[in-house]
């Protein structure tokens, strides 16, 4: 242990270092600009800062690439909870109860509440990495297809719980998520589905068309319809982060405690990413939190929930990258592949050979963590003055993010129609009370659950049973049943009571 | 009769779109080998819960509902609307709608779809930004038209300067304004 301390302490010496310590902040600002941009995703912006660090030592190089990817867990989260545009997959459970807190005119206490949870999840899963670092990366080698297939399903049920209204619309919504993953080539056989001749449907629907068209252009036209005359959301509020009191805090410690863990392990699961942890959060604690009928009205823990299990993930994610050379998800295989351009293999060697790197990157997330925080709280201040301006001026530029975020993706103008596409589609989903987030949800993780599904029952001979006879996806399984049963349960115990009630009022 | 009929025609077209994607993807033309099941698999059990999802709410609301509505099976969270206390939503406004306005924003985001190879990426979001202020009942001119230059040229800037983003530059004599503007910001 006092080893680790002393590793770690060297890394600090190292971060503050004049080099690395500017790579960081570089990494921190630019984290953070990408995740605020709709549509300019956090991994689009670590390959476009990837040949940057060509010329760069690799600690400074691999500190900015991490620096990035930590803010950008955090950054999507002011237009998530501002204007309803999350940044990042990750942010959309923001929406549900940060954008709704902001709507009722506590903007500066949202903010304050996810600049408390990122900076938890941060610290904790940084801390947490360190010092399981061996056990977990051991654990996580356990897993198989079907481990991956049930944690997604997992993921998948849990918006069973955030259907809104109707949980018939919430399946159907998902459904069709479901169905736009599989347009385009499939990952097993290659062979094209659902392309109608159409040549770049072939490449399939990309899932930030789907979520900003939905999310962004949908929600501009239903304020469209209503002539642009929405009060504006900070109208009376102080600008500025209003951190919470230490009673909040402490009332919401079993929140923080579940989803820093449930982040740290999601992030150790290669594949199992900070989007799964944030939704999987935000499912568990609308399933089985104190406050769970409050999750959706705009509470604190359906905020600090998934931002902390989001951000926790970050380290999580190193865990399998540094000692196995497996990274978790897309921003860590664009870091993995600069380790390699500087001829660094990551794996157990690593340790031995370059000790310094490794606890430089662990200390290099942790002064990240409280840079991106400072970083967040000044630049809160000045996004809440946006949303001073009148709003046909806000929605224009939204529609203008919008548009070139999508672009940006693939260059193709396809996307853009696909964009408009899916924003009609959002204003009918929003027209007909069917819930977007389980779509776009089923869209981001439609492909993952079908690859793992198809492994599996390729690797096992069709054997469905095998993801209920292996222990820890038969564990995982049991969760799905619950989460998918418990609504049901729930509604029929309240149609039960409503009709006795209304028997005994005559 | 005919409230019902409005309450299941979005879930009769939802089981419409289902039923003719589940006959496209049986068309899908592979054999998967040693008994495995194939690329077809996967979308038809979607496609097949859906259309039993979109039936149960069809009969649900045909047979079993009642006049002022059914009974929906509700997920543990609420919707937003409905789990707003009463009394906020009392103080609420009553919202007016301006369909007109919305068949106008869509149509000008897909003139500007259609326009942006053309015109370029400078001029055609120029023009969709003051026409898009415009119609959402913004009137102080000078704004308008400063906040869509001063945007349009930023926008530009940001994603072919700094991010890399090839943005279209449109075609004769559009062109020649991008190449100005592209010469002016130094890129190349």
């Amino acid at each position: 242990m006092i080893d680790i301390i002393q590793q770690l302490g060297g890394g600090f010496v190292n971060v503050f270092q004049p080099v690395n310590l500017f790579a960081l902040f570089v990494g921190l600002v630019t984290g953070m600009i990408v995740a605020v941009l709709p549509g300019l995703t956090l991994v689009m912006g670590v390959v476009l800062a990837l040949p940057f660090t060509y010329g760069m030592p690799i600690m400074p190089a691999i500190i900015l690439l991490t620096a990035m990817y930590i803010s950008g867990t955090y950054g999507g989260a002011f237009t998530s909870i501002l204007f309803r545009i999350p940044g990042e997959p990750l942010d959309v459970p923001l929406l549900w109860d940060g954008y709704t807190m902001a709507h009722k005119g506590y903007p500066a206490k949202a903010l304050g509440w996810t600049l408390f949870a990122a900076a938890t999840g941060g610290i904790v899963s940084t801390l947490a990495a360190v010092a399981m670092v061996h056990p977990f990366a051991t654990f996580a080698l356990k897993f198989d297809s079907p481990e991956y297939f049930t944690i997604i399903m997992f993921g998948l049920t849990s918006i069973v719980a955030l259907g809104g209204g109707s949980i018939i619309n919430a399946f159907i919504s998902l459904f069709l998520g479901l169905m736009i993953a599989t347009v385009g080539v499939d990952g097993i056989y290659g062979v094209e589905r659902f392309t109608f001749n159409v040549p770049m449907l072939a490449d399939g629907i990309e899932y930030l068309t789907v979520m900003v068209g939905a999310y962004g252009l949908g929600e501009v036209l239903v304020r469209l319809e209503k002539g642009f005359d929405t009060p504006q959301i900070a109208t009376g509020d102080k600008v500025g982060t209003e951190f919470p009191t230490l009673r909040e805090v402490w009332d919401i410690k079993p929140t923080l405690a579940r989803s820093s863990v449930l982040g740290i392990i999601m992030g150790i699961i290669p594949g199992a990413g900070a989007t799964i942890a944030s939704f999987v959060s935000y499912g568990i604690e609308a399933q089985y939190s104190k406050r769970r009928s409050e999750m959706g009205s705009g509470i604190a823990e359906g905020i600090v929930a998934p931002q902390t299990a989001s951000t926790a993930t970050v380290a999580g994610h190193m865990v399998p990258l540094l000692t196995l050379g497996i990274p978790g998800s897309g921003a860590t295989a664009v870091i993995l592949g600069a380790f390699l351009l500087h001829g660094v293999q990551p794996g157990p060697q690593l340790f031995t050979k370059d000790p310094a790197l490794v606890y430089a990157i662990f200390a290099s997330l942790l002064v990240g963590v409280v840079g991106m925080c400072l970083m967040g709280y000044f630049t809160i201040k000045a996004l809440i003055k946006v949303l001073y301006l009148p709003e046909a001026l806000t929605s224009a530029f939204v529609v203008l993010f919008c548009f070139i975020g999508a672009f940006s993706e693939r260059n193709n103008i396809t996307d853009l129609w696909m964009i408009v596409i899916f924003g009609i589609v959002g204003y009918l989903f929003e027209k007909f009370r069917f819930p977007i987030a389980p779509m776009v949800l089923g869209c981001i993780l439609g492909g993952q659950a079908e690859s793992a599904f198809m492994t599996s029952m390729i690797s096992y001979s069709n054997d469905w049973t095998i993801f209920f006879t292996r222990p820890i996806s038969g564990t995982v399984m049991v969760f799905v049943i619950v989460a998918l049963t418990f609504p049901a349960f729930r509604h029929v115990r309240q149609q039960y009571k409503q009709r006795r009630a209304r028997l005994a009022t005559g | 009769m005919t409230v019902r009929l409005n309450r299941i025609l979005p879930y009769a077209i939802v089981l419409a779109i289902a039923g003719y994607l589940y006959f496209v993807a049986g068309k899908i033309d592979f054999a998967a080998p040693g008994g495995r099941i194939g690329p077809d698999f996967w979308p038809k059990a979607i496609l097949a819960l859906t259309t039993l999802t979109c039936l149960y709410e069809i009969v649900k609301n045909l047979f079993f509902a009642k006049r002022e509505g059914a009974a929906d099976l509700e997920g543990v969270l609420g919707s937003v609307l409905k789990e707003l206390p009463a009394e906020a939503e009392a103080a609420e406004p009553e919202e007016k709608n301006y369909p007109h306005l919305l068949w106008t924003g869509i149509g000008l985001t897909v003139l500007y779809v259609l326009l942006i190879t053309t015109l370029g990426f400078f001029l055609c979001t120029f023009v969709f930004m003051a026409v898009f202020m415009w119609v959402g009942r913004y009137r102080r001119i000078g704004v308008i038209v400063v906040t869509s230059l001063a945007g349009s040229f930023a926008f530009m800037f940001m994603f072919m300067k700094v991010v890399y983003v090839s943005l279209p530059l449109g075609t004769e004599p559009f062109v020649q304004l991008s190449f100005l503007l592209m010469r002016l910001m130094g890129i190349r």
